[in-house]
């Protein structure tokens, strides 16, 4: 097994540009970030400045019109841009999960949900159907999860929203990732449940050591369960630092105009 | 207060075997010149409840009466001349207007089916609720792609406010856009109503809308009211449903220093069967006893003016 280390996920002067019919975008100009392990990192911002763009980079699925002009991500020694095409299939979802905003279009409606957890651990970790079965029903009591055997042979379409998001968590850590990207994971839940998952989201970070990116638009959640925070607009980082600081002492005037607007 | 909507009994059923119930029971009275509140989680019932009240929907059973007619009743002409009355503003705004045509025309488009106007009085009204709403008049003759989520918002706004209706139903105003547009829409609901006295019914999952814009409150879960208050002060101290108060609980703090995450919880394991018979929120409820599994709680009045379904106060 390979060795891991507490080094982190670490962005450097990245910039991503997209070619439109309406000439070149600057999605992302010159972005700093670093994401360490155990700790909850939330990028904030609001539609358009550039989130999402960031993580599809982290992850390699940013669409073909899509470049990075410059700047490297680094995961210890390796820089997660130059990678062959084996090394991204034992990277992603092995050392680095992604969960997104609507879990209902991110799980195959003809696949039921055992299928769907053990597909990744029978690749990737090659594990015999027993073990896997095994690791999977698991991952799915991790997350709260109530009839674990019961669930594996539901299709996503039978369950709630919140039902099909803790099985997307659950599926992309059953694989053990050190790092999890989080792209809105409970903007489209109601508040019960929304609160629910980021309990959820924060033992992981504790009792297994998880580094999160966190992308929300909604402060009340990075208070909830933020410990380091980056305020992003157009493209670019305005402002990092903890929780705290960015709350009782924010610097950049528009830190403090999202503040404000928090009914 | 004159009583502007009444429903009785109110119940709205879905499928073949009508075992999906939506709606389930709901009797409430809205006065004029008031604006109530309309609160619950996903499948609840609100927006099922909402487009029952604005007759886009035919109740499975029960009444209701708007301005003293009873709806059912009423023929399909009758109803038309309510129907300006009674608007209904919806979340997604730009699914709203249709992308061929320009702002202004789409909004002249219901000036005209309700209204015989000269063609100068048209572009006048049109004119007028764009600015009511706090828009530049220029907007009439853009398109829908050409204007911003705020802008679409207001002007969704000012579509249901050209007819001049007494009751305005709005549903989820303000869920889809940014925190910074927001609150202005909220203040803009808010002006509007001081100044032109009509009367709201918010449909929100949202509790940190109510207190900008309400004066009364009704929670709803599975389909009935679960607890309803006359008034918005100090809500989230007055509230006494285990459902309402888990709600409240469930609201993201505003700063990290009061954050709940990562305390001490009960092991309660996530499940969101709905049960057959007792109390519909007996699954995820911390006070249940054996009488919530066997019989389902009625509303009733605690205080004045405060009305809950359970049976554990």
């Amino acid at each position: 097994m390979e060795q891991r280390n507490d080094d982190a996920l670490i962005v450097r002067d990245l910039s991503v540009d997209f070619q439109t019919s309406r000439g070149m975008v600057h999605a992302v100009k010159g972005m700093n970030l670093e994401i360490h392990r155990g700790r909850i990192h939330a990028l904030v911002g609001e539609s358009g400045s550039g989130k999402s763009v960031t993580s599809l980079t982290i992850m390699n699925l940013l669409a073909k019109n899509g470049k990075v002009i410059h700047g490297s991500i680094h995961l210890n020694e390796k820089n997660l841009l130059k990678l062959t095409a084996k090394e991204k299939r034992e990277l992603y979802g092995n050392r680095i999960g992604m969960i997104f905003q609507d879990p209902t279009a991110a799980l195959d409606p003809l696949f039921t949900v055992e299928q769907l957890l053990l597909e990744g651990l029978r690749k990737n970790h090659r594990m015999s159907k027993e073990e896997a079965k095994k690791t999977a029903i698991e991952s799915l009591r991790m997350m709260n999860l109530r009839d674990p055997e019961e669930l594996m042979k539901k299709k996503p379409y039978e369950l709630s929203g919140g039902m099909c998001q803790r099985v997307m968590i659950a599926i992309a850590m059953s694989m053990k990732p050190d790092y999890l990207i989080a792209d809105e994971p409970t903007t489209a839940l109601d508040v019960t449940v929304q609160k629910q998952i980021l309990e959820e989201i924060w033992q992981l970070s504790r009792k297994e050591r998880l580094g999160v990116l966190f992308i929300t638009h909604d402060l009340g959640v990075v208070a909830e369960i933020a410990d380091d925070v980056s305020i992003m607009k157009d493209g670019e980082i305005l402002e990092n630092g903890t929780v705290d600081e960015i709350f009782y002492h924010p610097q950049h005037p528009y830190t403090k105009k999202l503040l404000d607007a928090v009914l | 207060m004159s009583t502007l909507v009444k429903t009785e009994h109110l119940k709205k059923y879905y499928g073949k075997k009508k075992i999906v119930k939506a709606v389930d029971d709901v009797s409430l009275e809205i006065h004029a010149g008031s604006s109530m509140a309309l609160i619950g989680e996903s499948g609840s019932g609100k927006t099922t409840l909402g487009k029952l009240i604005a007759g886009l929907e035919k109740p499975t059973d029960g009444k209701f009466w708007f301005q003293g007619n009873e709806m059912e009743q009423l023929s399909e002409k009758q109803f038309r001349k309510y129907r300006n009355n009674l608007q209904m503003i919806f979340q997604s705004s730009n699914g709203v207007f249709d992308p061929g045509y320009t702002i202004g025309d789409n909004i002249m488009e219901i000036l005209k089916l309700h209204e015989k106007l000269s063609a100068g009085e048209y572009e006048d009204r049109v004119r007028e609720a764009l600015i009511q709403t706090g828009l530049d008049p220029d907007i009439r003759n853009r398109y829908v792609g050409q204007i911003s989520g705020g802008q679409c918002q207001r002007a969704n706004i000012a579509r249901a406010l050209v007819l001049r209706p007494e009751f305005v139903i709005c549903d989820e105003p303000v869920s889809s856009l940014d925190y910074s547009i927001r609150k202005q829409i909220l203040h803009l609901l808010n002006d509007l109503q001081e100044t032109y006295e009509m009367t709201y019914l918010l449909i929100t999952h949202d509790l940190s809308n109510v207190p900008y814009l309400c004066r009364e409150v009704a929670i709803m879960y599975q389909g009935r009211i679960v607890e309803f208050l006359n008034h918005t002060d100090h809500l989230e101290q007055t509230v006494v449903h285990p459902y309402t108060i888990d709600l409240f609980d469930s609201i993201p703090v505003k700063e990290p220093r009061l954050r709940k995450t990562g305390q001490p919880r009960s092991e309660k394991i996530f499940s969101d069967k709905i049960p057959e018979k007792g109390c519909p929120y007996q699954g995820r409820c911390s006070r249940c006893s054996s009488r919530c599994l066997e019989a389902r709680p009625e509303l009733k009045e605690i205080a004045t003016g405060h009305f809950a379904a359970c049976h554990m106060l």
